[in-house]
């Protein structure tokens, strides 16, 4: 464990830090473009420029050197703030920008571009520059990706992210010298599932998302940590979040799951919480129809065969409900006396995916089958269920088919079939009972991912205003069951 | 005449059908391979060159056996010499010349290095334009594996060595060593930080000895000759020949082998002297990578110990490609032409050098078309400061020395012939600060799908 002085602060960094590392656990920061913890080290932007003074060959030496590519070493004593260092990032700053159009005001990265923060920090107001700026024309990538390349600095993150650590290496630089441009070869734009990640390593506002182009400002938004339900990954993720409605998402940073990044499922995902198909009243069935009704009438209607027939209940959980909420619905099989307990597997199964990077999908589009399978182990399809069974299916599910074709069948036999759910689906179709529950930005909860970690996150928006709380309804129901049944109310003598 | 040429290398360059094996083996070729081969371990062949005090031609003269004893003794994976021939520097034409007239004579070094070094493969990484030089190789390749010389169990001697050559694509910075073990490896030719050094991780990741192809070419003698008989040639500290690459404005330019002892002055002696009529105005000593020199310094002796890293001269000997200049030259011109060279040869991977070569250029481009505006001149040496200071010998804000390729020249240019550029500077017509970039936020359809 090599220990350092930085600034004159002693650290002790773990073997292997580079001096950037090193300095961040001090609480320096060292201005970098170039270096990405999770990508290679090539020292190409020369920003991070620290003066070092070391023992070399039994002489002390001050030398200027790149922090990146510096191993922390024993001794070592490192100045971040001398006149040298900050020449340094000056000068790297105006070469930087002499051929940056500076269009910060039409520049979705403004407010966290660090080019944008380092001019402020250490670069000048004002330019020497009186040339022609270099010119290149905007590209769409592929993926929902395009290039602004005026705005580019050429780092370089890209290229490396793609080739080194997605391995499909989309992204080459062309030309040469001062020509350099990131580009794709001809025909072949970029195509992975990580795509969605380049706007975030990109230190600048070149590489942007169609999907959030224009949107907001990034100043306008507000950052709420979630974990996201795409599948039992549970990457942690951060909702940003303007005029009540999530803008975009972004990976947040979990070593012990996803690192930096998120998969461009998971990154999308947050579209349904607005989807079309999003159910936003109770309903009740009437004949053939569904209608539109309100809770206190849905949870009667309800309730009033739940406590008839306690013992032909079946209770089932899926796997989109949080911990808490499938504690609750195997709490309300307790008061139930006699009815049973199972749960519904997630039918969206895809083939898992390992990047060369170490980032890994997993294979279940489902947040939180571990946890229900333990609380329910039975599976649906070892259940009876006939044209007597009372089902109580508590659904939620962000995905469409996530009850299987067999699963869906027995669920049709059922005598009577109470859904709580977030989007139309087959099972809400023909169901006698639908209530509209929430997705998880509007609502606090934990998920326990396919490793048993439990990670929790809290709300970031205000859901549609006649949904209820999939908890909340459960506790609901149980309150209203044992009032039915503390007062022999409604029960058949 | 104070000085004569002394040809170790160049002397059986024209002697016609030196090209075929069986020419140059009449002239002694592959002597020093077999000596080597049956008579020395190759820790007796390192000692040897290490004791001959030769360094390496390439422009760093950084000690031949030296470099090689870096190598792993008991090498994990197969170790590899690089040999480079991406001769490029403006200026520079040695190699070319001895690759197309005398190949066994570098293949023979070449092989000998590759045993010392306990390497089974060399690749000669030819520049991209030099076809002939490269068919030449190839040919004379041919004729070793024919020969039993080149190849599997060479001379029955156990040993293997295979050697490729490859061409280059034509880019001036895969000269630079680590550039050139990149696009060897068909990547994009990106110089690459140092640590790790190539003996530790070279081409393809395996250990690499890079060597410049004419250094190469003294290692037979040294081997047929012995290390002393090398070390009594010329200077002591720097022994043996060069081979000076005299270009320009004298009457014979052509190449000149002496000891490093020659000055300046015998060197343009040598080439017929400055053309009749006119006055020398400056030499570049090593190629244009090299701030150049003036005509008060011909008494400079033209060897690396005239050039002290921190030295008055402020200038390097380099691959002593020696340009001389005389007093019809424009040194605003020839700041251009240089300039012009280094920005399109800049590979852009790294900041100072991407942007300061094309900005440098422009403001020499103006200042050529008299369209300066008063201060350029001040921008100008200061954009070249930040690049590399040449006061202070800084040369690590960027990734290779290209940097300072045009960083220092460019500096000691303007600085030794100011009063050029201050004319220039003023009989221009300021030229009017150009409108910000169209903003680069385009209409959807000016977007160019991939």
């Amino acid at each position: 464990m090599p220990t350092m002085v930085i600034d004159g602060r002693e650290v002790t960094a773990p073997p292997g830090a580079n001096l950037i590392e090193a300095a961040k656990l001090a609480g320096i920061e060292i201005p970098h473009f170039c270096y990405h913890p999770a990508l290679k080290v090539v020292a190409s932007c020369r920003m991070c420029f620290v003066e070092v003074t070391q023992e070399v060959r039994g002489k002390a030496t001050t030398r200027l050197t790149t922090a990146c590519n510096t191993p922390a070493a024993d001794g070592m004593v490192v100045r971040t703030d001398t006149q040298p260092v900050k020449k340094a990032q000056n000068d790297i700053l105006e070469f930087l920008l002499i051929n940056h159009p500076v269009d910060c005001p039409v520049c979705d990265e403004a407010g966290e571009c660090k080019l944008q923060d380092y001019a402020f920090a250490y670069g000048t107001a004002s330019s020497r520059f009186a040339e022609h700026k270099r010119f290149r024309h905007a590209k769409k990538l592929g993926s929902g990706i395009r290039l602004y390349t005026n705005r580019c600095i050429l780092c370089d993150r890209c290229v490396r992210f793609l080739r080194d650590f997605v391995g499909t290496g989309e992204l080459s630089v062309t030309d040469m010298g001062n020509g350099n441009e990131i580009s794709v070869f001809p025909g072949k734009p970029i195509d992975n599932v990580l795509a969605g990640n380049l706007p975030e390593i990109c230190p600048v506002g070149a590489l942007i998302s169609e999907d959030f182009l224009f949107k907001a400002r990034v100043w306008n938004l507000s950052a709420v940590d979630s974990v996201c339900p795409g599948c039992s990954r549970g990457c942690a993720t951060s909702l940003d979040v303007k005029d009540n409605e999530v803008q975009r998402t972004r990976a947040r940073e979990n070593q012990a799951v996803n690192g930096y990044f998120i998969c461009d499922d998971g990154r999308y995902l947050y579209h349904v919480i607005r989807h079309e198909t999003r159910l936003e009243h109770p309903a009740v069935r009437e004949g053939d129809q569904l209608r539109e009704s309100n809770w206190d009438h849905a949870l009667d209607v309800v309730v009033s065969i739940l406590a008839e027939f306690p013992e032909r209940v079946v209770i089932l959980l899926s796997p989109f409900l949080t911990q808490e909420e499938a504690r609750a619905g195997a709490d309300l099989s307790d008061v139930l006396r006699g009815s049973v307990l199972g749960h519904v597997p997630n039918a969206v199964q895809e083939a898992p995916v390992l990047f060369p990077g170490g980032f890994a999908i997993d294979g279940d589009k489902a947040p939180n089958s571990t946890l229900v399978k333990n609380i329910a182990p039975v599976p649906l399809q070892e259940l009876a269920i006939t044209k007597d069974t009372v089902v109580l299916f508590f659904n939620s599910s962000l995905r469409t088919g996530s009850v299987s074709p067999p699963d869906a069948e027995k669920l049709r036999r059922a005598g009577f079939l109470a859904v709580i759910d977030v989007l139309r689906n087959d099972i809400t179709a023909v169901a006698d009972v639908v209530l509209p529950g929430r997705m998880w930005a509007e609502k606090s909860g934990t998920f326990s991912n396919s490793a048993g970690m439990a990670q929790s996150f809290g709300a970031a928006v205000l859901p549609p205003p006649f949904t209820r709380d999939e908890s909340d309804v459960i506790g609901d129901l149980t309150r209203r069951i044992t009032t039915r049944i503390s007062t022999g109310c409604g029960a058949k003598s | 005449m104070a000085a004569r040429q002394n040809q170790m290398i160049l002397d059986q360059c024209e002697i016609p059908g030196i090209r075929s094996l069986a020419v140059a083996r009449r002239y002694g070729a592959y002597t020093a391979l077999a000596k080597a081969l049956t008579t020395m371990t190759p820790d007796q062949v390192v000692e040897e060159i290490t004791r001959s005090g030769l360094q390496g031609r390439g422009g760093a003269w950084f000690g031949t056996g030296l470099k090689w004893s870096f190598m792993p003794k008991e090498p994990r994976v197969e170790s590899f010499l690089c040999v480079n021939a991406d001769e490029s520097e403006p200026g520079t034409c040695k190699d070319r010349y001895l690759i197309e007239k005398n190949p066994h004579l570098l293949l023979e070094g070449v092989l000998i290095a590759c045993y010392a070094i306990r390497a089974s493969t060399a690749f000669i990484y030819v520049r991209g334009e030099m076809w002939e030089g490269m068919e030449v190789l190839e040919t004379a390749i041919r004729e070793l594996v024919t020969a039993n010389l080149c190849g599997k169990n060479i001379l029955g001697t156990g040993f293997t060595i295979n050697v490729h050559v490859h061409p280059g694509a034509g880019a001036y910075i895969c000269g630079e060593e680590t550039a050139l073990m990149e696009s060897l490896e068909g990547k994009r030719g990106y110089p690459r930080n140092k640590p790790p050094f190539p003996a530790a991780y070279g081409a393809f990741g395996h250990p690499t000895t890079i060597n410049n192809i004419g250094t190469l070419g003294y290692v037979p003698w040294i081997i047929n000759h012995g290390a002393d008989a090398f070390k009594g040639i010329g200077d002591p500290n720097f022994p043996g020949t060069l081979i000076y690459q005299v270009s320009g404005h004298v009457n014979r330019p052509g190449l000149y082998e002496a000891e490093l002892t020659v000055t300046l002055r015998d060197l343009i002696d040598m080439a017929g002297g400055v053309r009749s009529g006119h006055r020398l105005k400056a030499v570049i000593p090593g190629g244009t990578s090299m701030p150049l020199l003036t005509a008060d310094d011909l008494e400079t002796v033209m060897s690396p110990a005239s050039f002290a890293p921190r030295g008055s001269l402020k200038s390097g000997l380099g691959s002593a490609a020696v340009i001389v200049l005389d007093d019809t030259c424009d040194m605003v011109d020839v700041a251009l032409n240089m300039m012009r060279f280094y920005r399109h040869e800049s590979c852009g991977q790294c900041t100072p050098c991407r942007e300061g070569t094309k900005w440098v250029c422009d403001m020499i481009e103006r200042i050529h078309r008299r369209r300066a505006r008063p201060g350029d001149l001040e921008v100008l040496e200061q954009v070249l400061v930040n690049v590399g200071d040449i006061d202070r010998f800084e040369f690590n804000k960027t990734i290779c020395l290209f940097g300072v390729s045009f960083g220092w020249p460019l500096t000691m240019l303007i600085r030794r012939f100011r009063s050029e550029f201050e004319a220039a500077v003023a009989e221009s017509t300021p030229a009017p600060v150009p409108l910000p970039v169209p903003a680069s936020v385009l209409p959807a359809g000016d977007l160019r799908a991939p």
